[in-house]
């Protein structure tokens, strides 16, 4: 059976449309619309708790359910990110950079127009590379080992730190904070605990879902407890109808350079096991800031929509990414995949090389309900924009304990593990403290993400390497990321120089 | 409709009363690694056969009580192993270990809060020998080209203390050959897909998992360890060919236990229970379809009995592991 079979592509959008399947498609989209707002409750959650109903259904069912809750978090999780500073899922933290200043100046409903669309229009890209990527699947996950990894690690660094201009230097303070905290824990290569102090709950190292709720969402709700009112000020209130929430919407085809760009990193990121959503939107955010014009790189961290459509884009493109390692070789890209990789076995799916002949009608039924769910998400989310945007001139005294409330319970519910609700306090006050204090924050996430993939790679590269680095220069693949992180340098550079004075983002 | 069926079975199964006859409660099978893996998809993939025999052994007074798996991942596994050896042994709360690897404690004799050879042991419910893999395509065609390789093998593996690890190390050391560990692989596809990749040499897999990945022709497996050579396995020695049949016994397990201290009769109970749900056809059938290999035992003595030889065997290598 051909990968691309016009008939078998045919039946799955049929099927879906059959009303049983646009039940279930719904349903699953409610689900992940309602897990993707609450803070720390991403899709993998969601899919989890699916999987004791998904079991006595019919294994196209099952896939349209659990395609319309991936489908829909990353969206869904936009929301609050831009709202209240509060990631839904921890990719989302890149969108909270630009969308929180936006929603600020009472251009809410703008922004979240702007990351709605752009997630719908993604995560359709992501599918569409995804569909182009299904015969050659194989050949791209042979592609990348693990030197890649280390380069791309390495890549995510450089430009994660060069695009934070003038407080380069604060930036690289908190990333070596992000990598020193990303250390903690079993080291997987040597066997050998570090700085776990005897705790068990230090022995996997610091989750990244509490952490990410206590340094983004924490943080901002003892800021805005501080310096009390809501987050818009509300003479700006009138300004929030549908109409910004339209405007909004067309930004990323009116920017479908930047919508593209996210979208094709998303896609390449996604489909890497073990990177993740996290890493390609801040890589997309970080990129759009390096290659924007130099005397626009001070709007970024202000209030720039190019700021919300990168990572929005991005991030639901990297779904159709992250399938392709899923599909053919049953490694999971992201700890979402890896629950939906038990779905398709306990339906008697075998993932790997032969799933595109044995089970291709399931696997276009999975990607119509994903492209599918992607659009119920972003017109459900425009519709109701214009009304949750006036979340944003709440009074901090409500607002606070309730959002507080929330990312606690958040925190809690993904292992029912009382630690993880300190450590999202803990991480909430130093994320405060580094706010306070002009601290550029966007190099944390990555940091914590990139730094134990850099480090694995880099161990692994050496013993395949045989005790040098010199196989860095043997692979194509190798030299066209090491000439991307030269180019990202000199680029900045270039328009760094070239500006009057080095620009700064308050990222 | 199919939707509008499983709803009404959803809240069925949502407003059903509890009764006072074991089970009273919803039972827990704690999982002790995150949703996803392997023990994850068989223990979910047990759990409505357990409930259906503990329905049928109960008659017309059973309560559609659950089972439910619970994930506990931490620790490599020892944050459920501590939590389970912790509660009441009323057959309410039972897990899947993983065997020999929440063993290695007691293999290395350390002390990891928990003793392995303490709790109830119930039944096996899934078990599968090694098999040694390289790429078709790569330069070895059999076990022998691995062992004339000049030098050491280098291994990709997941890290040190997985049972792969230790398989490959108990394999290497049977033949004096030296092995360069690749660590850091996320999983047994990972570390296989490595081996396709050229990352490294060879290494090792259960083999139930190889003939799930090899669906597409890629490895080749040429040794493995089982007293008859799986037919899919077309040109592997065993341990007979190569002068090592001890290999044989280099296996894991996919165990359920329960706290120490359980009642015989309820301890009974569970190995029928574990037993129906493993020769159910149902599973029976996802097992062979899915390279997931399954198989109880009668008693809960014999259960014990296999646990100890398995680590009893892993013990005399030791000192190996500690390298």
């Amino acid at each position: 059976m051909e990968a691309l079979d016009l008939a078998v592509i045919g039946d799955a959008w049929l099927r879906l449309f059959e009303l049983d399947s646009l039940l279930y498609l719904m349903l699953g989209t409610l689900i992940g619309l309602i897990f993707g707002v609450l803070p720390g409750l991403g899709g993998t959650t969601a899919l989890a708790l699916m999987i004791p109903f998904s079991m006595n259904m019919d294994a196209g069912d099952a896939i349209i359910l659990m395609a319309g809750v991936m489908g829909v978090a990353p969206t869904s999780g936009a929301v609050t990110a831009i709202l209240l500073n509060t990631p839904g899922t921890a990719p989302n933290a890149a969108t909270t950079l630009d969308g929180y200043p936006l929603a600020q100046q009472g251009r809410a409903g703008f922004a979240i127009g702007a990351a709605a669309s752009a997630s719908g229009l993604g995560g359709i890209i992501g599918i569409i590379f995804l569909i182009a990527m299904v015969p050659i699947t194989r050949e791209i996950v042979l592609m990348f080992a693990p030197t890649e990894f280390l380069l791309l690690a390495v890549l995510g660094l450089v430009t994660v730190s060069l695009s934070t201009g003038k407080k380069f230097v604060k930036s690289l303070i908190v990333g070596l904070f992000g990598l020193i905290i990303a250390s903690v824990g079993y080291h997987e290569v040597t066997g050998e605990e570090r700085f776990t102090f005897g705790i068990d709950y230090l022995w996997d190292g610091f989750k990244l879902v509490p952490v990410m709720i206590g340094f983004f969402a924490v943080s901002e709700m003892i800021n805005l407890w501080a310096k009390r009112g809501s987050v818009a000020a509300s003479g700006e209130m009138e300004a929030i109808n549908f109409r910004q929430v339209l405007q909004g919407c067309l930004e990323p085809i009116k920017r479908w350079k930047v919508l593209l760009r996210g979208s094709a990193i998303g896609t390449g990121v996604g489909a890497l096991p073990g990177v993740g959503g996290t890493v390609a939107a801040f890589m997309a955010y970080t990129i759009a800031v390096t290659t924007a014009k130099p005397s626009e790189r001070d709007s970024f961290g202000k209030g720039n929509i190019v700021g919300v459509i990168a990572p929005e884009s991005a991030n639901n493109a990297k779904e159709g990414g992250a399938l392709v390692p899923t599909l053919a070789f049953g490694i999971p890209g992201s700890a979402e995949m890896a629950v939906f990789l038990s779905v398709l076995v306990l339906h008697g799916m075998v993932p790997g090389p032969t799933i595109m002949t044995e089970s291709l009608d399931i696997i276009w039924i999975l990607i119509a309900a994903a492209a599918a769910s992607g659009v119920i998400a972003s017109i459900i989310t425009i519709s109701a924009a214009s009304s949750i945007a006036k979340l944003t001139f709440v009074d901090s005294r409500t607002l606070v304990p309730i959002v507080l409330a929330f990312a606690m319970i958040g925190s809690y519910s993904l292992d029912n593990e009382i630690y993880d609700v300190f450590t999202t306090l803990a991480f909430g006050f130093v994320g405060f403290i580094f706010m306070r204090f002009g601290f550029p924050r966007i190099a944390f996430p990555l940091a914590i993400v990139l730094g134990p993939l850099m480090e694995t790679s880099y161990f692994q590269t050496l013993r395949i390497g045989d005790g040098t680095l010199s196989i860095l220069f043997d692979r194509p693949q190798s030299i066209v990321i090491m000439l991307l992180i030269v180019g990202c340098v000199a680029y900045y550079l270039k328009g760094f120089l070239t500006s009057s004075e080095g620009k700064e983002t308050s990222a | 409709m199919r939707f509008l069926t499983a709803l009404v079975a959803l809240g069925l199964i949502a407003s059903a009363p509890v009764q006072a006859a074991f089970p009273e409660k919803d039972i827990e099978i704690v999982i002790p690694y995150g949703p996803g893996g392997g023990f994850d998809t068989l223990t979910r993939k047990l759990a409505p056969y357990l409930e259906e025999y503990f329905a049928k052994k109960a008659g017309k007074n059973f309560n559609n009580i659950k089972v439910v798996p619970k994930n506990m991942p931490g620790a490599s596994g020892k944050k459920a192993a501590v939590y389970t050896s912790k509660q009441k042994p009323d057959g309410h709360t039972v897990q899947i270990f993983n065997i020999p690897g929440h063993g290695l404690p007691y293999i290395q004799g350390k002390d990891a809060g928990y003793d392995i050879t303490g709790y109830s042991w119930l039944n096996r419910v899934g078990g599968d020998g090694y098999v040694v893999i390289v790429a078709k395509d790569g330069p070895y065609k059999t076990f022998q080209d691995l062992l004339d390789k000049s030098g050491d093998l280098k291994i990709p593996e997941q890290g040190p203390g997985s049972t792969s690890n230790m398989a490959n190390k108990i394999t290497w050391a049977t033949f004096n050959k030296g092995g360069e560990y690749i660590y850091g692989y996320k999983s047994s596809r990972d570390y296989s897909t490595a081996v396709l990749r050229g990352d490294g040499d060879v290494t090792m897999l259960a083999a139930g998992s190889a003939k799930r990945y090899n669906k597409a022709g890629d490895f080749r497996i040429v040794a493995h360890w089982a007293d008859q050579v799986d037919p899919a396995f077309e040109g592997a020695v065993n341990g007979n060919d190569v002068g090592h049949p001890e290999l044989h016994d280099l296996g894991l397990l996919r165990m359920i236990a329960g706290p120490a201290g359980m009642d015989p009769e309820l301890m009974k109970t569970w190995n029928e229970a574990l037993a129906y749900a493993v020769n159910h056809p149902d599973i029976q059938a996802w097992s062979a379809k899915t390279g997931n290999p399954v198989l109880a035992y009668d008693s809960p003595e014999k259960t014990k009995d296999v646990l100890m030889k398995n680590l009893g065997y892993f013990k005399q290598f030791s000192k190996v592991f500690a390298n």
